[in-house]
């Protein structure tokens, strides 16, 4: 019993950075773009706040500045398609190598310093509900504001002028452009936003789940995330749903590992990649059909319209 | 009908308008006038102008010179905002809206209500208003699961919702079934009389008779016939004023061919196939082309024309079924081409034309024996058939040395057009062959099809020009949702229940 509430207890936990992630790239993809460099925004986002958490002591500080961070990252990607019209996928891998690079020159002193950052915090009363207390209400304050963020994306997505701009970028840029909006501004805004919430994914790693930085420290949550968007059909509330299933994924080893069980480390780590290829093997092309009609362009290499 | 209080003036008048992109004279002084309470149709071939004309008045694009003046007052329409201020709406012909979302989301795209949606009291104001118009419109559908029909209806609801007085309709009959052409009409025959003024893009004559007060003919870029009434002209008149000319009528003749000791042409036995998308495009297709005989197929867009034309030329297997052209099994492309199949793709620019080579490229681009020189193609010998070929066929191809990608649309076809019609082909396959032509050009085609069933092919024709299937097929397939819904001999055809078996109502 105690194994299953620690699994689903990581699972909330780790799976938060992903969520986080996953819903960046769930509002770029529904504007049509993807943004494959949300591995990198989430390393900026994880040095980002770190930095800003060591330097200034607070960790609310240092999760608006990995925002920032993220949302600078991909600020840039937006530039080079939106306006300069490079290839996504180029633009998205050659700026997680960029970032991978930045992180790794400015983090170098920070290996290592010990940091002061968000505690665990638990909710009065709910918190005492058996298992469901332990799993979602003694969490930390990152964990906590996600239950506001998901159902306020799904808002803005389907009830806000913003979203239905968001939404008509994705399926039939055209149709802004005949009702006098500009595509390219949606789309960056949407790609910068996205950007932002995979900064806070970030730091929501760096000062949250593991109060450490390192090199690199992302590891593959950033294309975990993207591929969970597409399991998620590119909704918010099942990209929740997803995130906690990797994040439980990646809580087991560590939950066998502290009962003494002799796992393999490397296997362990292989776990949530494993789920992510069964799971694109197991959907196919079947979650194309609902996918943004301007997505698919993206694939056919159309021309930009 | 509504009390007019004041003076009578035009919604828009239209003064001496000329547009020019380098070379090309788009419009030279064009003039029309649109009045409240008529329907007004702008009429002419392709190329004639018409739609820079729309552009003009949207402002999309902006004249060299002339005038608009909208209810009295001088205009400059320099956007497509300013129109809509105006009270100018457009119906596009390939409908903007986005199908993914619901018709409330739609309509919300074009009127500002906000930082959230409001999408309930949205959804009242629809309802009010297709109420009022006579256009009944479910605002939680998505557009996607309407017809074209309900579609078109949609987006003249939207230009109504956001006060447009005039309401342009560019060809809005082109991609309509007969009995969605009069669900049209009555709309705008209602908007009429709540009076509105609409401006209707057409090119078909029985349009402008059924429903137009008032026709203005472009030709070349300029006005022929200005603000006239099409009772005071003969189709005839029109018709000339149209195209310069006057254009033989098509003699319709029956094949004579005799068929008894010959291979069927085409045979499909029990074709299932599967569509781009997964879904099962063609449910159950059989039939047989005999040689000298010309089929039609008739259905609307979408209905597995496109899937069928290309299984029977081997390009897309079928799950279950077989095809044979003169007897000959066809399992791929090759199969098809070495038993004598010719083909108009549905969709040339996109399906056949590599925009960098030349037109003579073209010529030898289509998987057949080549001519062979010393080393490589004997160009020679394709310049001089391809000269052949086409003083033959009369559809006066670009010269042979020009880019594709410099064509038109219209002259691309009539690229593909030469090279396959000039085979002696057993088969011919041609969806949509007289797209993108005049009407000169589309007689012609038509001939070239009937003089290739003449001489024994068996011709396989998709047009969603149901006059134009009358006017040569032997025999009309009606398709519907991936069935044949109806077969009619020649000598039965009948407009309304070709239209019923396209909508999948009983015959």
């Amino acid at each position: 019993m105690s194994l299953i509430v620690d699994v689903l207890s990581g699972g909330v936990r780790g799976g938060t950075s992903i969520m986080y992630g996953a819903l960046g790239e769930t509002v770029s993809e529904r504007a049509g773009v993807i943004n494959l460099g949300t591995e990198g925004s989430m390393l900026m986002g994880a040095l980002g706040g770190y930095i800003v958490c060591v330097e200034t002591g607070s960790p609310w500080l240092g999760a608006l500045a990995g925002a920032l961070a993220g949302a600078a990252l991909s600020l840039l990607h937006a530039y080079l398609v939106v306006w300069r019209g490079a290839s996504q996928f180029a633009s998205g891998l050659t700026l997680l190598f960029l970032a991978l690079g930045l992180t790794s020159l400015f983090g170098a002193t920070y290996v290592g310093k010990p940091v002061d950052g968000f505690s665990r915090w638990d909710v009065p009363l709910l918190s005492d509900i058996p298992v469901i207390g332990t799993v979602l209400f003694q969490q930390d304050p990152l964990v906590y504001l996600s239950f506001a963020v998901v159902p306020f994306i799904w808002w803005l997505l389907f009830k806000t002028r913003a979203g239905l701009l968001i939404r008509t970028a994705g399926e039939r840029s055209e149709s802004l452009t005949v009702h006098g909006y500009s595509v390219k501004a949606v789309r960056a805004g949407a790609v910068t936003a996205g950007g932002f919430l995979a900064g806070i994914g970030g730091a929501h790693l760096s000062i949250a789940y593991a109060n450490a930085w390192f090199e690199n420290m992302v590891s593959g949550r950033g294309f975990i995330a993207v591929a969970l968007v597409i399991f998620a059909v590119w909704s918010p509330i099942r990209v929740m749903g997803g995130a906690y299933l990797f994040g439980m994924a990646l809580a087991l080893g560590s939950a066998l590992q502290a009962r003494g069980y002799n796992v393999n480390q490397f296997a362990l780590d292989a776990i949530p990649f494993v789920l992510t290829l069964a799971v694109l093997a197991l959907l196919g092309k079947k979650t194309v059909s609902s996918s943004p009609a301007e997505l698919k362009k993206v694939f056919e290499n159309a021309p930009p319209t | 009908m509504e009390q007019h209080v004041g003076p009578r003036r035009p919604l828009l008048a239209v003064l001496g308008l000329t547009k020019h992109f380098a070379a090309v004279k788009a419009n030279t002084e064009v003039s029309l006038e649109v009045w409240p309470g008529e329907v007004h149709a702008l009429v002419g071939e392709n190329g004639a102008g018409k739609s820079t004309l729309l552009k003009m008045i949207y402002g999309v694009y902006h004249p060299d010179a002339g005038q608009m003046i909208v209810e009295g007052t001088e205009a400059v329409i320099d956007s497509p905002a300013e129109a809509r201020r105006l009270g100018i709406g457009m119906v596009f012909q390939d409908l903007r809206l986005v199908p993914a979302l619901t018709v409330a989301e739609n309509i919300a795209l074009a009127i500002p209500t906000g930082v959230t949606l409001k999408l309930r009291a949205l959804s009242q104001q629809i309802r009010e208003a297709s109420d009022k118009h006579g256009l009944s419109v479910d605002p939680n559908a998505k557009v996607g699961h309407l017809s074209i029909g309900e579609r078109q209806r949609v987006e003249i609801l939207k230009v109504l919702m956001t006060g447009a007085k005039l309401v342009i309709l560019d060809e809005p009959t082109s991609v309509l079934a007969p009995q969605e052409v009069e669900a049209l009409f009555s709309v705008v025959e209602h908007l009429r009389s709540q009076d509105f003024g609409i401006l209707i893009v057409t090119h078909k004559l029985d349009e402008v008779r059924t429903i137009a007060n008032t026709a203005t003919v472009l030709r070349g870029g300029r006005t022929i016939l200005e603000n006239v009434k099409p009772s005071d002209y003969t189709n005839d008149e029109l018709i000339e004023a149209m195209v310069g000319k006057s254009v033989s009528d098509l003699t319709r003749r029956a094949s004579t061919v005799v068929t008894t000791d010959r291979a069927m042409a085409l045979t499909m036995t029990g074709i299932n196939a599967k569509g781009d998308q997964g879904n099962l495009a063609l449910k159950g297709i059989s039939l047989t082309i005999a040689p000298g005989e010309l089929v039609g197929i008739a259905g609307v867009a979408g209905s597995g024309q496109r899937e069928l034309c290309e299984v029977a030329l081997g390009l897309r297997p079928p799950v279950t079924g077989e095809v044979t052209i003169v007897g000959k099994k066809i399992g791929n492309p090759r199969d098809a081409l070495s038993a004598g199949a010719a083909s108009i793709p549905e969709d040339p620019v996109a399906d056949s034309i590599v925009g960098r080579l030349t037109v003579l490229h073209h010529m030898v681009l289509n998987g057949r024996r080549l001519p062979a020189g010393k080393v490589g193609i004997d160009w020679q010998t394709v310049k001089s058939t391809t000269d052949t070929n086409n003083d033959r066929l009369g559809l006066h191809i670009a010269a042979t040395s020009r880019n594709v990608s410099e064509l038109s649309g219209g002259n691309i076809q009539r690229v593909i057009l030469t090279r396959e019609l000039s085979l002696d082909a057993e088969l011919v396959v041609a969806a949509y062959p007289s797209r993108g032509l005049d009407i000169a050009n589309v007689r012609r085609t038509q001939e070239i099809l009937l003089e290739c069933r003449d001489k024994g092919a068996g011709v396989l024709m998709v047009s969603e020009d149901l006059d134009e299937l009358m006017s040569i097929a032997d025999r009309i397939l009606v398709m519907h949702d991936g069935h044949i819904s109806g077969e009619i001999i020649n000598a039965d055809f009948d407009r309304q229940r070709i239209g019923q078996l396209m909508i999948g109502g009983a015959a």
